[in-house]
C-alpha cells in the first residue's frame, strides 16, 4: 500500500494540509482532492438518510478511481475530511481505514494545539513528522 | 416523458424525447435540383430542399405485413438531403465553419458581458434560470453532425430515394434529358460511389411552375412528358410563388423556414425576407407532395424491398449450403479436400458480405417500414447474424441502433447493451463510432433526465476526441450538468470549466476561455486551494492579454505572483508574461500597481523612530540625558537600588546555603540563563545534583506604539522592517524608499466603492448606448462631448478597479513636501533582509507613512501598504474614560522648526592612531536646520576601549568659561555631568558654542586617546536646544548620534629574552629590547616592577641609563635594551598583602559612597562579582599565594633541566604596556608589566621610590576560582581596577582624569 497524497481538508472545505509524495504532480493531486470533496458530499448525504453514525461510518470507503491512483475518502464527526490517495489498485478498505484513523488521531493532537488558529493551514513540525512515520511504516 | 425535460433546455432543437429519437432513425431522400428549379426557389430566399424540410409529415396509416393490422404514424421524419450536403467536405473548411460558429455565438450573447469577472456566473441561482448558457452549442451540433462525413458502416445515412426538379422555364425538348441527367444511376455521383451506397433507390421526378412568371402550358407539356416516361406515381407538378412580390411581406411565418435551417447564420439574418412571393396554397401542394411521397411511394416501396431482399438473403443461405454440399461430394481425397476447403472459404467470405450488405439494407429498411416495432425483432437477428459471421463493426452498429430502439419502445436504456458495446469498442479501434456513440449516449441521458450520466458521457466524448474545440464544447458541457446533480457537484464543475478553457485557449478562442476560466473560479475564491486559484488566474492572464483586456491580464498576473507556490521555472514565465502585458499596456511607461505583494512586508516587525531617539529605552543615552537632569532621576534610582537590594540577598542566600551544607560548588551559584525565560529553576532536594540558578533575563521593552509621538520639522525619521522575497528566484527592487503624506486623507484607496461605482458608469453606458440611438441627429455634437468625458471616466475607475493608477504617478515619484532615501536592494531566492529606510519631512502637521513605494523591473511601482495594528483596550484608564488604543507608529505629528546638527570629520578616514597617545580629530559643526542652536554638549558613549580627555579644544580657547561668574548654575550642572559620566569611562561637557545660527559652521577639535590596539568604534553624541522661540514640550532638545570607526596601532614594540642565571637556580635574567614606533613622540621608561609576590626583579645592567636613578627615554624611532634579573623568593611571605587589602578596602568604600566601582564591575565582566571578591578576599589571597609557590618551583624546576629551552621571546611575548601620562611631564612615561603564559611576574617599578606595589595572580586557579581570575584578567583592561597604581599617583597629585594604556600579546615558553 503506497499513499501518494494525503490531504485534510476543514469544515469549509478548505485545504488544511497536503501531504505529496511527488512533489512534480502536486497540482494533479490537489485537483482529484479538490474533486473528491464532491463525492463526500454525496457519502454523507446517502449515510445520514440512513442515520447509522458509528466509527465505522466514518471511513467512506473509495470514493473514486481514477486511471492510476484509488482515493480513499474519511470523515470526522466534526466534518474534517481526510483523503486518502493509493497508487495501490489493490489495497484493501482494512488497512486504508486503519491507517486513515491514525491520520485522525493526529489531526486530534494537532487541532488540540492552543496555538493552532482555527480553519489555518497546519504547520504543525510534529505533525508533518507523524504523518510521515505513518506513512512509510 | 411526455413533457418537454427541463435539461432541453440547452438545446432547442430538441422538442421531446421521440423527435429526438426520430432524426436519428428517419431515411435520406437525395434532392437534386436543376439550376432553374432552383432560382425559381430563391425568389423566396429558400431553396427546394428548405420548401421540403419545412414540411411535416403527420398521422398516418401504413399498412403492415398483415392487412388487418393497420399502423398509425404519428410523426414521421425524413432528411432531405442535397448531393453536396451527403458528400464528404474538406475537413479544413468544415473546422472553419464550426469555429466561426462558436465564436460568433459568444460575441453575439456577449453584449450584456463586458467583463466576465464583474458579471460572473451565478451557481447557485443556475438550476433555476432559463437562460442557456451555451447558446451557440446547438448550433454547433446540428452541422457538425451535419458535417460529418457518411461512414461506410452507417446504415442509416444511406439514401433511400433520389428526387429531381426542373422548371417550367425550361425548353420542353430539353427538358427530359435535363431531368434524367440530374441523377442518372447508369452514371451514379460520386458521393455514392465513394460512400459503396446501394443503387437500387427509389426514383422520383418533380416540375416546378412559377404561377406568376411561369408557363402553366409549357408545365402542362413537361408534366405529361415526365408521366410518359417514369410513370403517374413517380412524377408531380407543383405549382409555387403565387403571391405577388409587390406585396414583400411574409404571408407564412418566418418561423416555418427559419427553424430548420442547419445554418444559424441564415436563422439569424433579419434583413432576408423569406418564403416572399408564397401563400397558404403554395405550400399546401408541397405538403400533399411530401405526404402523398411518403405514405403512397416510400412505405409501398420500402415494403416491397424488405421482401425481396429476405427473400435473396434465404436463397442466398441456401445457395451456399448447397455448394458446400456438392464440393464435399464432388473431393473426397485429403489433398483435394484442402484445395475445396480454401475455395469453399474464399467462397463463404464473398458470400458473407453479400449476406451482412443485405442484412444492413434490410434492417435500416425495417426501421422506416414497420416503425420500430419489427426492427427490433429484425435487429436482433441481423446482430446475431453479424456476431456469427463476426462482422463486428456491423455488430456494433446494429447494437447501438438497439438501444436507441428500445429507448423509443420501452422508454429505458439499456445498460447492459452499453457496456457491451463499450467494451467491444475497447477491443477495436474505431475512434469515430465512439465518439458518436458517446454523443446519443449523452442525448439519450438528457432526455431521461440523469445529469450525472449525461455529465459523464460529455466528459468521455471530451476525453475522447482529437479535435480541441469539439472536445473543449462537450466539456463544457459536462460541467453545466454537474451543476443538475444532488448535491450539486461544484468541484466537478470547477474542472470541467476549467479544462473547458484550456482547451478553448488551445483552439484560440480566448473570449471562450476566458469565460470558462472565470466561472471555474467562483467555486475556490477565498478557500485557500492556491495552486488551483493560480493556475486558472494564469490562463486567465494570458486570455486577457489576447483579448487586449490588459489591465485584467495584469490583475490576474498578479494574484498567481502573490501566491508563491509554483516553482521557479514557473515563476520566471509568470514574470515574463506579466512585464510583457504591463510593457504593453502602458506602452513603456511606469505604472503604480497596487497589492503586488513582492517581496513581503513583516507585519509584526515595523518599527518607526528615529535614528538618535532617546525615547528608546534601550538607547544608553537615556542614561546620559538623565544624568544631565532632563529625565526625572529619582524613581530610576529607586529602582536600581531595589533591584541590588533585591540581587545582594538572594546570593547571600545563595552561599549561605552552599557554605552551611558544605556541598559541591555548583550549589548557589548564579549563571544567565541561556534562553532567558523568565522562570526560575527550583532547587531539588537531591544534593548531588548541581543545581544551576538562572536570572531572568530582562525582556527589552517594546517600543509604546500606542502614543502619539512627536517629529521634528526636517529630521530624518527611520523605518526599519523586514521584507522578503516571496519568489523562487532572484529580485532586484530599485527606488525602494519610503511613502508618506500630509494631512487627514491619502488619494483614493481601490475600494468596493470604486468596484460598484466602476459597475454602474458601465451600465448606463450601455444604456444610453441603446437611447442614443434615438436621439436627434442635433443632439449629437454634445453628445460626444458627453460620451468622451464618460468614456474618460470609465477608463479611470477601470483602472482604479484593476488596482492600476497612471494619473497619480507624478505625485508619487515627485512630493516636494518631504524627502524619501531610495535604496537599490536585490535578494537571493526567498532571502530575508532588515531594511532600514529614512524619510524627511518638510511641513508641519500631521503626517502620516503608509508604505514603501519600490520600483520593479524598471516599470512597476509597486507600493506596499503599511498595516496597523488593531485597536486595543485600554485597561489601565478607568471603565468610563476607556478608549481603545490606536497604533500611531504611523500617524506622527510634525511639530516647529528646529536646528538640526550636521557634524563632519575632516582629514579623518584613513587615519591611523598610536596607542597611547593623544589623537586629535578635527570636527565642524553645521546647523543646517530652519532656526539657531544654543546650549550643546558632546560626549562618548560608553565604549570599554576608549576615554575622551575632557579638553575638548575649539581652537585655542579653553572648553569650559570658567571666568563667567553668570554661569555658576550651568557650571555645577556640568559638575554633575562630569560625575555621571564618569561611570561610563567618559564624560559629558558643553562646548563652548553660544550660538550656531542658521546655516553657520564652526570648526572645534576633538582630543582622545587609546589603551587598546585595533579597530574601534567611536560614538559621539552631541546634544543640542533651540536657541530662541516657542519649545515644543514633548520635543524639547535635539541629539545627534555619530559613529566612526578608527584604527590604533601600537606605540612602542618590546622584545625580551629569558635566560637562566649561570650563579643561582631559582634567578633568570630578561633581556629587553624596547623600540619606539611612534614617529613624532618621545618616550620615557619611568620603572619596572614585579608584581608578583616571590619574584623580585634587579635591574643588572644598562646600556646608557640607570633604571633606578633616570628615566630612558625613548627617541622616536630609536631603541633601548636594558637587563633585569629575575630572583625567586621562596620563603618571602607576599610583600602586597597589604596592598591587597587596602586596595580591597578602599573599594568597599568607594561602594559605600557611590555606584563607581559597581559601574566599573559591569562593564568589565559584565556579572556582579563585586561583593563576592570583597568578602572572602583574605582567604582566597592566602591560598593563591601557596598554589603560586608551588608553580614557581615547578618553573625553577624546568630551567634546572638542561634540554629544555628556557625562555625564547620575541616581540609577541611582551604581555603589557602601560603608559602613564602625568600632568606636569610633556613627554610620556609608562610601566611595562611582564608576563610568562600562565605564570606572571607583573612589575611595575616605580622611578623614585622602587617600592613594589604590584598584585601577584595565577592564570593555573582558572578552574578554581573564576571569579578572581576574571577580576584580575579584565582589571588589565580598566584602569580602575589598578587602584594601587592610581594611589600612587594620587599621592604624586594625579587625578582621576589621567589614564592608562593596557596592551596584551601573548607569551609562548618552550
Amino acid at each position: 500500500m503506497i499513499v501518494v497524497s494525503l490531504a485534510i481538508v476543514g469544515q469549509k472545505n478548505n485545504p488544511l494540509y497536503i501531504y505529496c509524495s511527488e512533489p512534480e504532480n502536486k497540482r494533479k493531486f490537489e485537483y482529484i482532492i479538490h474533486r473528491s470533496l464532491d463525492f463526500f458530499e454525496e457519502k454523507v448525504n446517502s449515510n445520514s438518510s440512513k442515520e447509522t453514525k458509528s466509527q465505522q461510518s466514518l471511513f467512506l470507503g473509495l470514493l473514486f478511481p481514477t486511471e492510476t491512483y484509488r482515493v480513499f475518502g474519511y470523515i470526522t464527526n466534526t466534518n474534517y475530511k481526510l483523503i486518502c490517495i493509493l497508487n495501490d489498485l489493490t489495497s484493501k478498505n482494512e488497512e486504508v481505514s486503519k491507517l486513515l484513523r491514525s491520520f485522525h488521531h493526529l489531526l486530534i493532537q494537532a487541532l488540540c494545539n492552543p496555538f493552532y488558529i482555527t480553519d489555518e493551514p497546519i504547520d504543525s513540525e510534529k505533525f508533518h513528522n507523524g504523518v510521515l512515520e505513518k506513512i512509510l511504516n | 416523458m411526455a413533457t418537454l425535460p427541463p435539461l432541453c433546455l440547452f438545446d432547442n432543437s430538441i422538442h421531446g424525447w421521440k423527435s429526438w429519437a426520430l432524426s436519428h432513425l428517419s431515411p435520406v431522400v437525395v434532392v437534386s435540383c436543376s439550376d432553374d428549379a432552383e432560382s425559381v426557389c430563391q425568389r423566396n430566399n429558400l431553396s427546394f430542399v428548405d420548401l421540403l424540410r419545412s414540411v411535416q409529415i403527420t398521422d398516418f396509416y401504413v399498412a403492415t405485413s398483415q392487412p388487418e393490422k393497420q399502423r398509425l404514424i404519428e410523426s414521421f421524419y425524413v432528411k432531405w438531403l442535397t448531393p453536396d450536403q451527403i458528400s464528404p467536405t474538406n475537413k479544413e473548411d468544415t473546422n472553419k465553419i464550426l469555429h466561426n460558429i462558436v465564436k460568433k455565438g459568444y460575441t453575439n450573447s456577449k453584449t450584456d458581458q463586458q467583463n466576465p469577472l464583474i458579471n460572473s456566473f451565478q451557481v447557485e441561482n443556475f438550476r433555476n434560470s432559463t437562460t442557456n448558457p451555451t447558446p451557440w452549442f446547438v448550433d454547433y451540433r446540428r452541422e457538425y453532425l451535419h458535417y460529418l462525413p457518411i461512414s461506410p458502416h452507417e446504415s442509416l445515412e444511406h439514401p433511400i430515394a433520389s428526387v429531381s426538379i426542373i422548371s417550367s422555364e425550361i425548353d420542353v425538348e430539353k427538358s427530359m434529358n435535363k431531368l434524367s441527367t440530374l441523377f442518372d444511376l447508369s452514371h451514379p455521383p460520386n458521393f455514392m460511389i465513394e460512400n459503396k451506397m446501394e443503387f437500387d433507390i427509389l426514383q422520383i421526378y418533380i416540375i416546378i411552375n412559377d404561377v406568376q412568371l411561369g408557363d402553366t402550358k409549357k408545365a402542362n407539356i413537361i408534366y405529361e412528358k415526365m408521366i410518359e416516361k417514369h410513370g403517374k406515381n413517380k412524377c408531380f407538378l407543383i405549382p409555387i410563388n403565387s403571391a405577388k412580390e409587390e406585396e414583400n411581406k411574409n404571408i407564412l411565418p418566418k418561423k416555418l423556414w427559419t427553424e430548420h435551417f442547419i445554418s444559424s447564420k441564415r436563422r439569424d439574418n433579419e434583413e432576408i425576407i423569406y418564403g416572399k412571393r408564397l401563400n397558404e396554397k403554395d405550400y399546401y401542394e408541397i405538403t400533399r407532395f411530401a405526404n402523398n411521397f411518403v405514405k403512397q411511394i416510400l412505405f409501398p416501396f420500402l415494403e416491397k424491398k424488405i421482401t425481396m431482399i429476405s427473400e435473396v438473403i434465404i436463397n442466398s443461405k441456401k445457395g451456399l449450403k448447397r455448394k458446400f454440399k456438392s464440393l464435399i461430394k464432388r473431393k473426397s481425397t485429403v489433398n483435394s479436400r484442402k484445395k475445396s476447403i480454401k475455395k469453399e472459404s474464399e467462397i463463404e467470405i464473398i458470400e458473407n458480405d453479400r449476406i451482412v450488405k443485405k442484412n444492413k439494407t434490410i434492417c435500416r429498411l425495417s426501421i422506416f417500414n414497420s416503425y420500430f416495432e419489427n426492427a427490433i425483432s429484425n435487429y436482433k437477428t441481423a446482430t446475431a447474424h453479424f456476431k456469427k459471421i463476426g462482422a463486428k463493426r456491423s455488430y456494433i452498429d446494429t447494437l447501438v441502433i438497439q438501444i436507441i430502439l428500445n429507448f423509443l419502445i420501452e422508454e429505458k436504456i439499456s445498460e447492459n447493451l452499453i457496456t457491451l458495446i463499450l467494451n467491444e469498442f475497447s477491443k477495436m479501434d474505431l475512434n469515430e463510432r465512439k465518439i458518436s456513440f458517446y454523443w446519443i449516449l449523452a442525448d439519450l441521458y438528457k432526455l431521461i433526465q440523469n445529469p450525472l450520466q449525461t455529465s459523464k458521457y460529455f466528459f468521455e466524448l471530451s476525453q475522447e476526441i482529437d479535435d480541441e474545440l469539439i472536445s473543449s464544447l462537450s466539456m463544457e458541457q459536462s460541467s453545466y450538468y454537474q451543476l443538475f446533480n444532488n448535491p450539486i457537484r461544484f468541484r466537478h464543475y470547477l474542472f470541467d470549466q476549467f479544462t473547458a478553457g484550456m482547451r478553448y485557449y488551445n483552439c484560440k478562442l480566448y473570449a471562450h476561455s476566458m469565460r470558462c476560466c472565470c466561472r471555474s473560479l467562483i467555486p475556490i475564491e477565498g478557500k485557500n486551494w492556491k495552486i488551483i486559484e493560480d493556475q486558472i488566474n494564469f490562463t486567465n492572464g494570458r486570455n486577457s492579454f489576447f483579448l487586449t483586456e490588459y489591465e485584467q491580464s495584469i490583475k490576474c498576473f498578479k494574484q498567481v505572483l502573490s501566491s508563491p507556490l509554483q516553482p521557479a521555472i514557473k515563476q520566471t514565465q509568470t514574470i515574463k508574461e506579466f512585464l510583457y502585458s504591463v510593457t504593453t499596456f502602458t506602452k513603456q511607461k511606469k505604472i503604480i500597481i497596487n497589492d503586488l505583494n513582492i517581496p513581503i512586508v513583516n507585519k509584526k516587525s515595523i518599527d518607526v523612530y528615529l535614528i538618535d531617539d532617546y525615547r528608546k529605552s534601550s538607547s544608553s543615552s537615556k542614561k546620559y540625558l538623565y544624568k544631565i537632569g532632563k529625565i526625572k532621576k529619582k524613581k530610576k534610582k529607586k529602582k536600581r537600588e531595589r533591584e541590588r537590594e533585591r540581587k545582594r540577598k538572594r546570593k547571600r542566600e545563595g552561599k549561605g546555603k552552599g557554605e552551611g551544607e558544605g556541598e559541591g560548588e555548583g550549589e548557589g551559584k548564579w549563571e544567565e540563563n541561556k534562553k532567558g525565560n523568565m522562570e526560575e529553576k527550583k532547587i531539588e532536594p537531591n544534593k548531588n545534583t548541581i543545581l544551576n540558578w538562572t536570572y531572568a533575563k530582562k525582556k527589552k521593552k517594546k517600543p509604546n506604539i500606542y502614543s502619539k509621538k512627536e517629529f521634528l520639522f526636517g529630521e530624518e525619521i527611520t523605518v526599519k522592517f523586514f521584507l522578503k522575497n516571496p519568489l523562487k528566484i532572484k529580485l532586484k527592487l530599485t527606488n525602494v524608499h519610503l511613502v508618506g503624506y500630509f494631512g487627514k486623507k491619502r488619494n483614493k484607496e481601490i475600494t468596493k466603492e470604486i468596484k460598484s461605482k466602476f459597475i454602474r458608469i458601465q451600465h448606463n453606458n450601455n444604456k444610453n448606448g441603446n437611447n442614443e440611438n434615438e436621439n436627434n441627429e442635433g443632439d449629437n455634437k454634445t453628445n460626444e462631448n458627453k460620451n468622451n468625458d464618460k468614456n474618460k471616466k470609465i477608463k479611470k475607475s477601470k483602472l482604479e478597479f484593476f488596482g492600476l493608477n497612471l494619473g497619480n504617478l507624478q505625485n508619487e515619484e515627485k512630493q516636494s513636501n518631504l524627502i524619501s532615501e531610495k535604496k537599490t536592494i536585490s535578494f537571493l531566492p526567498e532571502e530575508k533582509k532588515l531594511i532600514e529606510l529614512k524619510i524627511t519631512p518638510l511641513q508641519n502637521g500631521n503626517f502620516h507613512i503608509y508604505g514603501v513605494g519600490i520600483t520593479l523591473y524598471d516599470y512597476i511601482i509597486n507600493i506596499l501598504n503599511f498595516q496597523k495594528k488593531k485597536k486595543k483596550l485600554n485597561f489601565k484608564l478607568n471603565k468610563e474614560d476607556n478608549e481603545p488604543l490606536k497604533d500611531y507608529r504611523f500617524d506622527l505629528h510634525i511639530v516647529n522648526k528646529m536646528p538640526l546638527l550636521q557634524v563632519k570629520f575632516i582629514k579623518f578616514i584613513n587615519k591611523d592612531f598610536y596607542l597611547g597617545s593623544i589623537c586629535k580629530i578635527p570636527l565642524t559643526l553645521k546647523n543646517v536646520g530652519q532656526t539657531s542652536l544654543s546650549d550643546l554638549y558632546c560626549t562618548i558613549e560608553p565604549s570599554e576601549n576608549l576615554l575622551i580627555n575632557k579638553k575638548i579644544e575649539n581652537s585655542s580657547k579653553p572648553l569650559v568659561d570658567k571666568n563667567n561668574d553668570q554661569k555658576k548654575k550651568k557650571k555645577s550642572k556640568l559638575k554633575l555631568m562630569k560625575d555621571m559620566f564618569s561611570n561610563y569611562n567618559s564624560s559629558c561637557y558643553k562646548l563652548p558654542i553660544k550660538k550656531i545660527g542658521r546655516n553657520e559652521q564652526i570648526e572645534i577639535m576633538i582630543n582622545f586617546r587609546m589603551f587598546k590596539l585595533g579597530i574601534h568604534d567611536l560614538y559621539l553624541l552631541f546634544y543640542y536646544k533651540k536657541s530662541s522661540g516657542k519649545i515644543s514640550k514633548k520635543l524639547p532638545y535635539r541629539l545627534l548620534r555619530i559613529h566612526k570607526q578608527i584604527k590604533i596601532i601600537p606605540s612602542i614594540k618590546i622584545n625580551t629574552k629569558l635566560l637562566p642565571s649561570s650563579k643561582n637556580i631559582n634567578e633568570f635574567n630578561i633581556i629587553c629590547n624596547i623600540h619606539n614606533l611612534t614617529k613624532k613622540k618621545i618616550l620615557k621608561l619611568q620603572q619596572l616592577t614585579s608584581i608578583s609576590n616571590r619574584w623580585k626583579a634587579v635591574p643588572l645592567s644598562l646600556t646608557k641609563n640607570d633604571l633606578q636613578n633616570e628615566c630612558t627615554i625613548l627617541q622616536p624611532k630609536s631603541s633601548t635594551t636594558f637587563l633585569i634579573k629575575m630572583i625567586l623568593q621562596k620563603n618571602n611571605l607576599p610583600v602586597n598583602n597589604k596592598n591587597d587589602n587596602e586596595r580591597e578596602n578602599n573599594n568597599g568604600k568607594k561602594n559605600d559612597n557611590g555606584n563607581t566601582n559597581d559601574n566599573r564591575n559591569k562593564n568589565n565582566n559584565g556579572n556582579d562579582n563585586d561583593n563576592d571578591n570583597e568578602i572572602g578576599n583574605e582567604n582566597t589571597n592566602e591560598n593563591e599565594n601557596d598554589e603560586n609557590y608551588q608553580n614557581d618551583k615547578i618553573i625553577s624546576n624546568l630551567c634546572l633541566n638542561p634540554k629544555s629551552k628556557l625562555i625564547n621571546c620575541n616581540d609577541n611575548s611582551i604581555y603589557n604596556i602601560f603608559l602613564n601620562r602625568e600632568k606636569n611631564n610633556k613627554e610620556t612615561e609608562f610601566n611595562l608589566v611582564f608576563l610568562w603564559e600562565n605564570k606572571r611576574i607583573i612589575k611595575y617599578i616605580k622611578n623614585k621610590t622602587n617600592q613594589i606595589t604590584g598584585n601577584n595572580n595565577n592564570n593555573n586557579q582558572k578552574n578554581k576560582n573564576k571569579n578572581k581570575k576574571n577580576k584580575y584578567f579584565y582589571s588589565q583592561y580598566n584602569i580602575f581596577n589598578l587602584e594601587p597604581f592610581n594611589k600612587e599617583l594620587k599621592k604624586n597629585k594625579g587625578t582621576k582624569d589621567d589614564f592608562v594604556f593596557i596592551t596584551k600579546k601573548s607569551y609562548k615558553c618552550e
